[in-house]
């Protein structure tokens, strides 16, 4: 399977170029303890092409990761190079806390996502991760200062639920679900 | 500082644009070639704080151009591309801001002011007028009655 070390020795080095590398250095030790438990369930494969069967995390011994992480990372350590007012709009750079947070937050959720989601900047300097299908769409948003939070919407019944991250009881299921490629 | 009221000199029927970005949706790779991106909530951010303090406003709000101050200064809304190039241009109606209703249905109302600098004469902002920052579900009640003028293509 795809390796993730080039990804993460970049988050490392963008890291030690960054103000607060005291956090950075923190982004670095999540990154290899994401590397560490982002690993689908092996005894549930056959869940993995199912919008409907969350699967298990089992954290099993394997060697097996999200074919999405890799790519993922490369993504936020070139957003890590946006200068201050990189939107045209006075935007503020990637705020190491933000990254930390948003490591944090994927890690726990990382059983639960098929795919690779969209990576975006904030004018915050924080990170949003977007995904969208027929089931709905779902944002998760880590703002410096403030508690990781979702927004969720049915694609069904266009109904939405929006709120800090650890208060939706549904979130695995939503992201399950949205992250399915078909 | 310039007080954050909504702006009765600014019709309903005017239009504010607001630039885009790939930053903000992923990247262009996540649209396909020849597609037109998605318009993302993530378009439609205030301000950092510390930035809307140094523009003069006492609170975080998102700058726009006005399509009426643009078309009296002869111009079209291309102008606010002249420097920015790789960006697309999306427009909103101040009407459909001013009656904004979340997915829930809740109201969201936004405030929107005329507010012309040096550099950018036809410049205005737009504000929520509960709660600034702008919340998420506004940011994506927006996205879904806004469209594109100049659209950014993968």
């Amino acid at each position: 399977m795809t390796g993730v070390a080039a990804p993460w020795s970049a988050i490392g080095s963008t890291a030690s170029s960054m103000r607060d590398s005291a956090s950075w250095s923190a982004g670095g030790s999540l990154a290899r303890t994401w590397r560490q438990r982002t690993r689908p369930p092996t005894s549930h494969t056959a869940a993995i092409s199912s919008r409907e069967v969350l699967p298990i995390n089992t954290g099993s011994a394997s060697d097996i990761q999200p074919l999405w992480v890799a790519s993922a990372f490369v993504r936020v350590v070139e957003l890590s190079r946006r200068p201050l007012g990189w939107d045209s709009y006075d935007a503020r750079p990637l705020q190491a806390s933000a990254l930390r947070d948003f490591l944090e937050t994927m890690i726990s959720l990382s059983h639960a996502i098929q795919s690779e989601p969209a990576i975006s900047l904030t004018t915050e300097g924080g990170l949003m991760a977007s995904w969208s299908n027929a089931s709905g769409s779902l944002d998760i948003i880590v703002d410096p200062s403030e508690d990781p939070r979702i927004i969720y919407e049915d694609g069904l019944d266009g109904s939405e639920w929006y709120g800090p991250v650890g208060a939706s009881p549904r979130i695995e299921k939503w992201l399950w679900r949205t992250s399915a490629l078909h | 500082m310039r007080e954050l009221v909504d702006d009765s000199s600014v019709s309903d029927d005017d239009v504010v644009y607001r630039r885009a970005d790939w930053d903000k949706i992923g990247g262009r790779t996540r649209t396909a070639p020849g597609q037109t991106a998605k318009i993302s909530p993530n378009f439609f951010t205030d301000y950092p704080k510390e930035a809307a303090e140094l523009h003069g406003y006492p609170d975080p709000c998102m700058s726009v151009g006005l399509h009426s101050m643009i078309q009296r200064l002869g111009y079209g809304p291309e102008v606010m591309l002249e420097e920015f190039p790789d960006y697309g241009l999306l427009m909103v109606h101040v009407g459909d801001l001013r009656q904004l209703m979340r997915g829930s249905g809740a109201p969201c109302a936004q405030g929107v002011l005329a507010s012309p600098t040096e550099d950018e004469p036809w410049h205005g902002v737009v504000f929520d007028l509960e709660s600034r920052p702008r919340r998420d579900p506004a940011k994506k009640a927006i996205a879904k009655v806004a469209c594109w003028v100049i659209p950014l293509i993968g």
